[in-house]
């Protein structure tokens, strides 16, 4: 499964240069303040960062166009979180790939040894500590430390498996989070176990940078050891994980013997189930962020191997027919059905939700390698947020999460940024 | 022949070093242009930079480098098409991108004031909610105001009740490609954007033409559209109906229907009498395949398309849209259509009254959003030939003749089989005015398809010059000897008159001539 | 002192399986798409231990890559590792050299930059692993080489070097200049940092091409004749048996129909 530049070359030929791409879907569009969709072009302005343009770039690489890869370049290429919002605009269109043809370039210049150096400290991170923070793996499972909770790792078996993700693990903030969520779980009745310090990074980000090899063998061994501990279900707090293992784990061919899902999929259940009763009051207006990773990215992707065929004259006509991935299915009921149970709560919704979302600007390395891009990105989320009369965004990933509440201490705000988890055990 | 690194520095002392490249990958991705190429993609000729400007002052600052240093420049806003890049070497690109703000609407004597990169789109729902609309062109509600305004044409079926871009436009700001600034209409003597002519003589009609200045007279930094009265409510919210969003709730006293007539004369007679009766909000006449690719798509499509059934219903249609502003008028505007339709035999198409194409329709003409859809998704390459703003009858004459054109080359395989007439057209302005133009869909990456395409064009412009269907509306210098050294002699020299200008609006020939007209012959 | 560091670039060793494809024809190893090259990291660890004498000692540290096409992001984690100047032999002429070839292409380099105190590099390369170019570049040189080191200290002119054996370790001490080649028992190359990888942009790298070094025509020593995955083929036949004597009793007679066992108790002859 590993991604070619050349599976994506009709789709970055057959751009129109239509340009929605760099607009939420037309019709969803609720304001001039808020009409953009791309955090790319949105700050940097030249039509290159676009994902139209980005479709032109990688043509160029591949058409042998651009002979000198310049750093420059590479910083075009990867000032984009890969968020897939140009990816959902194009789709209710033209229909074409957007996205994937961002990562094969990423993974064609990756693989020639183009990356940024900033990259490497990340991929070196999860080569030798397993994940991408730069923080010593024997220490992943220290947030754990006292919680009364089965240690898969130690042989110990359980029907659901929490992954926390590397930053739930590592943040001692986030970790508190980590550990209310096991607690809930237990509450409810859950047979949950951890994985602990032998838990590792589910490979995302090497995913999206185009470090194709590293991120099969995580995958892959992830896959292997929850195959081999035989839970029925994982269960994720961390968007991104998600994300990847909903809509690129199952293209490795190997069998997943569990389901996969989020945090806010399994609480919402259990919450339907009266397994959690939520009866304390939180009056309070918020709004919900929806993570791209959570939503239109975890659609599982399809890519389409057929042919083209022209009938018509020239109608190119797809068979099979292909799978158009517009985002829709993301998970983004069960968050806000979570939201409005809360006693007392008003939800109110920003304009750019759902499939099209405005990405919250940690993604795909840029929080690690461009601090000042991910915060701009956020500040917008945040005017964005505040704009609704809201005093606390809600959201359902710790990357949203941290970046969103850096931006706000940043901008010396008072708009309270709250993990979907808090929420709930606040309610309890 | 790269921009002298001196010349670089003067521009990036105008917009800072992070709003001008002369980066290979970043003039790569301005190259890729689709639209208007012959075959393929790739612009011939590359930008030596683009610059992002942000102010009317960066761009005069601009200009006047370029005319001391004479260097040619071209302004874009979105970009759409060949058209926007500089077809000279040696040439800047200004991506007006930065200037995307909507600097006023005034609610009271109904008109916006935008810049250059403010789409229609945004303009549309920012007036929705005090109440107003905006016309918005057929191309679609991801172009720019301003550009279909100042530039490029304007014509959208919206212009039945919301005129056209180019009457529309009121006072202007104008950076004159020698960099100085000259303020269009009541701007001009200082009273404000409420007009775009006088006091005294006008120079609208020097500035924008009959189609617009295509890039070649200098950079419009601001101006002021006329703004429509909107009786839908302030914000439209969308449900998810695969594969479109469509309008959650119907827009009261609005009624989408197509409709079908015997004849094409029967069909353009219909057409205008409801201009004369001064009932509709929009009319369309849209090609069989051009509905059916908004209802389907892929196999779908061809399983429809081939079942005749689309092209059956719909040879001789339009798609008309009632929107009145109460009950009664809606009713008013009913009987005069029932009386409008039995007096030209006109019968209401069962496609349109089914739930699904009466969402589809009703949100599709408020948006504007499904060109890429009908157009670019088939083939990939599209482009556009003939065109009229002109009477009704020359409309059907430009169909006629386009037809049969089409479909000798969609026998030939070489262009799409789209039914042969697949005119985007009809009244606008009240029916003042007809408009039409006859799309094509081909494979750009076919060379046969992209050859044959190409001489389509080149016998269609030939046939407007013997049929005397007057001239081409997109075909600018992309074919031949260009559209002037065609069809100047047989249309009162009017390029003799765009040289003058140029020469008098830019003496040193600064601002790129390719679309528009050079000083010389 | 100035001490030069000879790094490869290798395709990853750590690539996963299923990318690793041989091109038969062309005999080689087909590049996996999305996975970078990297350092060899035996060569890592042969920088770490230049960088610990440039700590104790204050050297200057040179690194120098040999190849057809180098990827300058790989190689430049050494100048934010701590090296002072990195050198890159790129040319197309230096497509697959043998080890031999390679000695004597570093060799002229290291001639070149002059004044060269030790040469470090790795014991083996992660591609290839022949072992041989440590040494014959010291031939090349005329200097003494040291292998395998895991430990090395600098003292009155002099180096000592703790070398791996099989069973333990050796001190060998040797004069300046020398050639040494590190095992991983050296200790893994210190973490980059994002400080270092600022400083690393201003660092100096240099291009040379053949044409830049004094080079005597390299003969290639070896060719390569075949380049293959060896197949393993395991053939197991299942002894079935409704209880244990049962199949063990099976088992004895399937072994005998072999000719495995001897007839008659007692131990059996071993083939």
């Amino acid at each position: 499964m590993i991604l070619e530049i050349k599976d994506y070359l009709d789709d970055m030929r057959r751009c129109a240069r239509c340009s929605l791409c760099k607009w939420p879907p037309l019709a969803q569009m609720k304001s001039w303040r808020f009409s953009n969709n791309c955090p790319s072009i949105a700050r940097y302005n030249f039509h290159t960062y676009s994902g139209g343009g980005r479709m032109a770039l990688g043509l160029a690489l591949a058409e042998g166009r651009l002979d000198t890869i310049t750093d420059e370049m590479l910083n075009i290429v990867y000032r984009c979180t890969a968020c897939g919002a140009c990816d959902s605009s194009c789709k209710y269109n033209a229909e074409l790939e957007l996205l994937w043809p961002i990562y094969s370039t990423r993974a064609h210049l990756a693989g020639m040894g183009y990356y940024l150096p900033e990259h490497s400290l990340i991929i070196d991170s999860l080569r030798k500590e397993d994940n991408t923070l730069m923080k010593p793996k024997a220490d992943r499972g220290k947030w754990a430390e006292g919680l009364d909770v089965k240690d898969l790792s130690k042989g110990e078996k359980a029907e659901v498996v929490y992954h926390a993700g590397c930053l739930y693990c590592y943040d001692p903030e986030l970790s508190a989070v980590a550990r209310d969520t096991v607690l809930l779980l237990k509450q409810a009745g859950v047979d949950v176990g951890i994985r602990g310090s032998q838990e590792t990074c589910c490979g995302s980000t090497a995913f999206q940078l185009g470090f194709q090899g590293e991120f099969t063998k995580f995958a892959e061994s992830n896959i292997d050891d929850w195959n081999a501990a035989g839970v029925a279900k994982v269960v994720t707090s961390c968007a991104c994980g998600f994300g990847i293992m909903k809509s690129v784990y199952p293209l490795l061919g190997k069998e997943m013997k569990f389901e996969v899902l989020h945090i806010t999929q399994y609480l919402d259940d259990l919450l339907k189930q009266n397994k959690l009763k939520l009866s304390r009051s939180f009056p309070a207006r918020v709004t919900y962020h929806d993570p791209c990773n959570l939503g239109r990215k975890s659609e599982t992707y399809v890519p389409w191997k057929g042919e083209g065929k022209k009938v018509l004259g020239q109608f190119i006509l797809r068979e099979p027919e292909k799978v158009v991935h517009r985002g829709w299915n993301g998970i983004y009921e069960p968050p806000r059905d979570i939201i409005r149970s809360v006693p007392g709560i008003q939800l109110v919704e920003m304009e750019r939700i759902m499939e099209y979302s405005w990405c919250c600007g940690a993604g795909s390395g840029v929080k690690q390698t461009m601090n000042d891009l991910a915060l701009w990105i956020a500040s917008e989320r945040i005017e964005e947020a505040k704009s609704t009369g809201s005093e606390a965004i809600v959201t359902a990933c710790p990357w949203c999460e941290q970046n969103l509440k850096e931006a706000v201490k940043a901008a010396g705000g008072n708009l309270m940024v709250y993990d979907i988890v808090e929420l709930v055990r606040r309610a309890l | 022949m790269a921009l002298r690194r001196e010349i670089y520095r003067l521009f990036e002392n105008v917009v800072g070093s992070e709003n001008i490249s002369d980066e290979p990958a970043v003039l790569q991705s301005y190259m890729y242009q689709p639209f208007g190429s012959k075959e393929g993609v790739w612009a011939e000729v590359s930008p030596e930079a683009v610059i992002l400007p942000a102010s009317t002052e960066e761009v005069v600052a601009i200009a006047k480098i370029c005319n001391r240093y004479g260097i040619v420049f071209k302004p874009m806003s979105t970009g759409w098409g060949l058209h926007n890049l500089p077809g000279v070497e040696g040439a800047v690109s200004l991506d007006l991108r930065r200037m995307n703000r909507i600097l006023e609407i005034d609610e009271k004597n109904m008109y916006a004031v935008v810049e250059p990169h403010v789409i229609c789109m945004q303009l549309q729902v920012e007036a929705m909610k005090k109440g107003l609309n905006c016309h918005i062109i057929g191309a679609g509600s991801n172009t720019s105001v301003l550009a279909s305004a100042t530039s490029v044409v304007g014509y959208g079926p919206d212009g039945l009740s919301m005129g056209f871009s180019g009457r529309n436009l009121l006072g202007v700001e104008w950076v004159l490609p020698t960099g100085d600034v000259l303020k269009l209409g009541s701007l001009g003597a200082d009273a404000g954007w409420f007009c775009g002519d006088g006091p005294g003589p006008s120079l609208r009609g020097i500035m924008r033409g009959w189609e617009g200045a295509w890039g070649g007279l200098g950079v419009f930094t601001k101006c002021a559209v006329k703004l429509f009265h909107w009786n839908g409510p302030p914000a439209l919210e969308m449900k998810r109906t695969p594969p479109n969003y469509v309008l959650k709730e119907p827009v009261k006293n609005m009624k989408v229907a197509l409709f079908s007539f015997p004849t094409i004369e029967k069909l353009a007679e219909a057409a205008l009498q409801l201009g004369e009766a001064e009932i509709g909000w929009f009319v369309s006449r849209l090609s069989p395949s051009f509905v059916g690719l908004q209802m389907a798509s892929g196999a779908n499509y061809v399983a429809t398309w081939n079942t005749g059934m689309l092209q059956e219903l719909l040879k001789y249609g339009f798609l008309f849209v009632i929107f009145a502003n109460s009950e009664g008028e809606f009713d008013y505007q009913q009987k005069v259509l029932a009386q409008i339709l039995a007096d030209t035999g006109g019968q209401i198409s069962p496609i349109s009254e089914t739930r699904e194409m009466q969402e589809l329709t009703a949100t599709a003409v408020i948006k504007v959003d499904e060109v890429t859809r009908s157009c670019f998704r088939t083939t990939g390459g599209f482009n556009t030939s003939f065109g009229a703003m002109d009477t009704v009858d020359l409309a059907m004459n430009q169909i006629k003749a386009g037809r049969e054109l089409k479909d000798k080359y969609i026998r030939r395989g070489v262009i799409m089989d789209d039914g042969g007439d697949n005119s985007a057209t009809l009244v606008f302005d009240q029916g003042h005015m007809a408009y039409t133009e006859m799309l094509l869909m081909y494979d750009h990456h076919d060379h046969e398809s992209a050859e044959g395409a190409y001489q389509y064009l080149t016998e269609s412009n030939q046939a407007m010059l013997d049929q005397k269907l007057g001239t081409p509306i997109f075909q600018v210098s992309q074919v031949g000897q260009g559209k002037h050294g065609m069809f100047g002699a047989a249309c009162f020299n009017y390029d003799k008159w765009l040289r003058k200008i140029k020469k008098e609006f830019d003496p040193n020939n600064t601002c790129d001539p390719t679309a528009y007209a050079s000083p010389e012959e | 002192m100035q001490i030069v560091v000879c790094v490869k670039q290798v395709l990853d060793p750590e690539m996963p399986r299923s990318a690793f494809k041989i091109d038969p024809e062309g005999k080689r190893v087909i590049p996996p798409k999305g996975t970078p090259p990297v350092i060899s990291p035996f060569d890592e660890n042969a920088l770490e231990a230049a960088l610990r004498l440039k700590d104790r000692h204050g050297a200057k540290v040179i690194v120098i890559s040999m190849g057809s096409t180098l990827a300058q992001a790989v190689l430049r984690k050494t100048l934010a590792a701590g090296a002072d100047e990195l050198i890159l032999l790129e040319d197309p002429a230096f497509q697959d050299v043998d080890s031999f070839a390679s000695a004597s292409i570093l060799a002229s380099a290291i001639r070149k930059i002059g004044d060269v105190d030790i040469i470090f590099t790795g014991r083996q390369a992660a591609d290839w692993d022949s072992g041989i170019t440590g040494c014959a570049m010291a031939e090349e040189l005329g200097v003494p080489c040291i292998t395998v080191a895991r430990k090395v200290e600098i003292a009155d002119g002099q180096v000592m070097v703790e070398r791996e054996t099989e069973d333990g370790f050796e001190i060998v001490q040797t004069s300046l200049p020398c050639v040494i080649t590190a095992d991983s028992g050296l200790g893994e190359l210190r973490m980059v940092t994002l400080p270092g990888l600022s400083a690393a942009r201003k660092k100096p790298l240099r291009v040379w091409k053949a044409a830049d070094l004094d080079l005597h025509p390299f003969p290639s020593r070896s060719r390569l004749v075949d380049l293959y995955v060896p197949k393993h083929e395991a053939v197991c036949e299942m002894i079935e048996g409704r209880t244990p004597e049962e199949a063990g009793a099976r088992l004895a007679d399937r072994l005998h129909e072999e000719g495995l066992l001897q007839p008659g108790g007692g131990r059996g002859e071993r083939r």
